[in-house]
C-alpha cells in the first residue's frame, strides 16, 4: 500500500497474525490515540493554519487503520508521523501552491522520534488532570448531565427529572459532552495546566 | 488519494460528533431496538472513519470512567483497622476544622526556620535547594528547617515530591506524627485531630509515640493520638484527593454539609447550610475549588433546593 511507511517495511507481521477487529481496537486506542495531542500539533505546524485540521486527523487515523490491517507496526508513533507527513506532502503537491515560506518546512519535515514515556505515576497525575481541566472547559449544563451519567450513572431519565429539563435536551447535552471531551482528552497538548 | 475513499461523508466534526452520539445512545440499552442497531451497522458500514470515530468516543468515555472510581472501596479490599470516616465521602468535612487547628508551635520562628504559608484559596510550590518540592494547598503554614530537610506542618496540607537521599532522610512532621521519607511523593493533610497522609510513590515511614508503619504506593494513612488506620491500593481515591492540585474538588456521593465545608477551606465567601437535613443530601460532582456559584446552582438545580445571598456568603436551605 503506497501510504505505507518506509520505514515500517518489512517489519510489520505477516498478514496472517490473525488481526482481527479486536486487535485493531486495542491497538488504534492505546497506541494511536494517546499520540493525538502530539499528532495534532504537528499537523498544525507543518500545514498552516488550517481550518482542517480534524480532517487530516482523520485521515491519518484512516490511513494508520488500513495499513495496520496487514499487520501492527512495532513502532507505532514513527508509523503515525510518517503517514501524517505523507498526508501533508501529498496535500502540497496536490495543492500545488506551497507558500513560498513552507517550502523549507516541506524538506524538513520531520517525524518526532520515539520518547520514552512519563512513568506510571506520572501518568496518573497527568491523566486525573487532563479529566478535570476537560470538564471544566464543558458548559456547565452539559457538564452536570455528563457528571450524572458518568460518575452518578443515572438514566436519562433520571438525570432529566433532576435537572427540570427534557430527556431530549439531556441527550443533547450528553452527546455535545462526550464529543467536547474526547476532544479536549486526546487533541489537548499534554502540558496544559501542567504547574 | 484522499478522494478516492471520500465518498459523500460528513466533515470530520460531524463524523466526530456522530460518533459521541452513537456510544450515547449505544450506552442507554433501554432505547436501543434492532432498527436502531440496524442503522448503526449502516453508519459503520459507510467509513471506517466511522467506527475510528467510535472507538475514539468510547475511549474518551472509558477515561472518564476515571471519575467514578471515586467510589467506595469493594468488600475485602481495605484492610482497615478502624475506619475513622466513612470513606464514601471523598473530600470531607473535617479538613475545615484544619482552619481551626493550630498547634502551639505555630508560632515558634526561630532564626533558623523559614515559614510559608498561603492564605485562603492560595496555592504555592516552592523548589527546595536540593530539587524537592513542596506544594502548598490553601490555608497552609509550614516551616522549614535551614537543613531543608525536615519540615512541620502547623496547618493545611502539602503535597511533597521529595529528592531521596539516604544519608539524610526528608522529615515531615504534623499533628504528633513524623513522617520518614524513603524517597517519594506524598501529601500530609493536617486536620484538627488527625493527620491524613497519603502515598503516591515510594515509601514513607509513619512514626508516633504508639509506633512505627511503613506506607506503601496507594496507602492513605488516618493518624491520631491513639492509632493509625491505613486504607491499602486506594490509588484513585489518592488521585482525588490530590485533585487540589489542578484546582479541582471531587464529590462522590458526599453530603451537602461536607461538600460546603470543602469549599470552605478555599474561598472566602462561604457557603452556608441552613439545616442539618438539608446538609445531609448527597450528590456527586466535580467543581474547580472556586466554583461555589456553581455549586450553589447545582444544588438548586438538581436537589432542588434554595438559594440566598446573604452579603458575600451564600445560604443554602429547603
Amino acid at each position: 500500500m503506497a501510504e505505507t511507511p518506509d520505514n515500517n517495511r518489512g517489519r510489520a507481521q505477516p498478514l496472517d497474525a490473525g488481526l482481527c477487529m479486536h486487535d485493531l481496537k486495542v491497538w488504534f486506542v492505546r497506541e494511536v490515540l494517546p499520540l493525538e495531542a502530539d499528532l495534532m500539533q504537528f499537523l498544525r505546524h507543518h500545514g498552516r493554519n488550517r481550518s482542517d485540521l480534524n480532517d487530516l486527523r482523520q485521515e491519518v487515523y484512516l490511513r494508520a487503520f488500513e495499513s495496520a490491517h496487514g499487520g501492527l507496526p512495532q513502532a507505532t508513533r514513527p508509523f503515525v508521523f510518517a503517514i501524517a507527513r505523507n498526508i501533508l506532502v501529498d496535500q502540497f503537491r496536490r495543492e500545488r501552491i506551497v507558500p513560498i515560506d513552507r517550502v523549507q518546512d516541506f524538506e524538513a519535515i520531520e517525524v518526532p522520534s520515539d520518547e520514552p514515556g512519563p512513568d506510571s505515576s506520572v501518568i496518573a497525575r497527568n491523566e486525573l488532570r487532563r479529566l478535570y481541566a476537560a470538564l471544566d472547559r464543558l458548559p456547565p449544563r452539559c457538564r452536570e448531565a455528563f457528571v450524572m451519567r458518568r460518575v452518578d450513572q443515572l438514566s436519562r431519565r433520571e438525570i432529566a427529572q433532576r435537572m427540570g429539563i427534557a430527556e431530549k435536551t439531556v441527550k443533547r447535552h450528553l452527546n455535545e459532552g462526550l464529543r467536547l471531551l474526547v476532544a479536549a482528552l486526546y487533541g489537548a497538548p499534554l502540558d496544559e495546566g501542567a504547574e | 488519494m484522499m478522494s478516492k475513499r471520500e465518498i459523500p461523508l460528513a466533515s470530520a466534526d460531524e463524523i466526530d460528533a456522530q460518533g459521541a452520539e452513537w456510544f450515547i445512545a449505544r450506552n442507554e440499552p433501554s432505547e436501543w431496538t434492532d432498527a436502531t442497531q440496524a442503522e448503526f451497522d449502516a453508519w459503520l458500514a459507510q467509513s471506517p472513519k466511522h467506527q475510528l470515530a467510535y472507538w475514539r468516543a468510547e475511549a474518551g468515555w472509558e477515561r472518564a470512567g476515571l471519575l467514578s472510581a471515586v467510589r467506595p472501596p469493594a468488600r475485602g479490599d481495605a484492610r482497615a483497622r478502624r475506619v475513622l470516616r466513612p470513606w464514601s465521602v471523598r473530600i470531607v468535612s473535617v479538613a475545615a476544622l484544619a482552619a481551626i487547628a493550630v498547634v502551639a508551635s505555630y508560632y515558634w520562628i526561630a532564626g533558623r526556620a523559614i515559614t510559608y504559608a498561603t492564605p485562603v484559596g492560595g496555592h504555592r510550590v516552592i523548589t527546595l535547594a536540593d530539587g524537592s518540592r513542596i506544594e502548598l494547598n490553601t490555608d497552609t503554614v509550614v516551616r522549614l528547617l535551614a537543613s531543608q530537610r525536615s519540615v512541620e506542618l502547623a496547618k493545611g496540607e502539602v503535597f511533597f515530591r521529595v529528592k531521596h537521599d539516604a544519608a539524610y532522610p526528608f522529615i515531615v512532621k504534623a499533628g504528633g506524627q513524623r513522617l520518614v521519607d524513603l524517597g517519594t511523593e506524598f501529601f500530609v493533610r493536617n486536620e484538627e485531630s488527625r493527620v491524613r497522609v497519603g502515598l503516591v510513590e515510594g515509601r514513607v515511614r509513619l512514626e508516633n509515640s504508639i509506633g512505627q508503619t511503613l506506607l506503601a504506593p496507594g496507602d492513605i494513612a488516618s493518624a491520631a493520638k491513639d492509632g493509625v488506620s491505613i486504607k491499602h491500593n486506594a490509588a484513585r481515591e489518592l488521585a482525588d484527593d490530590l485533585a487540589w492540585r489542578s484546582g479541582h474538588l471531587v464529590f462522590h456521593r458526599a453530603s451537602l454539609a461536607d461538600a460546603v465545608a470543602e469549599f470552605n477551606r478555599y474561598n472566602a465567601r462561604k457557603l452556608v447550610i441552613a439545616d442539618n437535613a438539608v446538609g445531609k443530601l448527597t450528590f456527586s460532582s466535580v467543581f474547580s475549588t472556586n466554583a461555589i456559584d456553581a455549586f450553589a446552582r447545582t444544588a438548586q438545580k438538581s436537589l432542588g433546593l434554595s438559594v440566598m445571598h446573604r452579603g458575600e456568603d451564600i445560604v443554602i436551605s429547603r
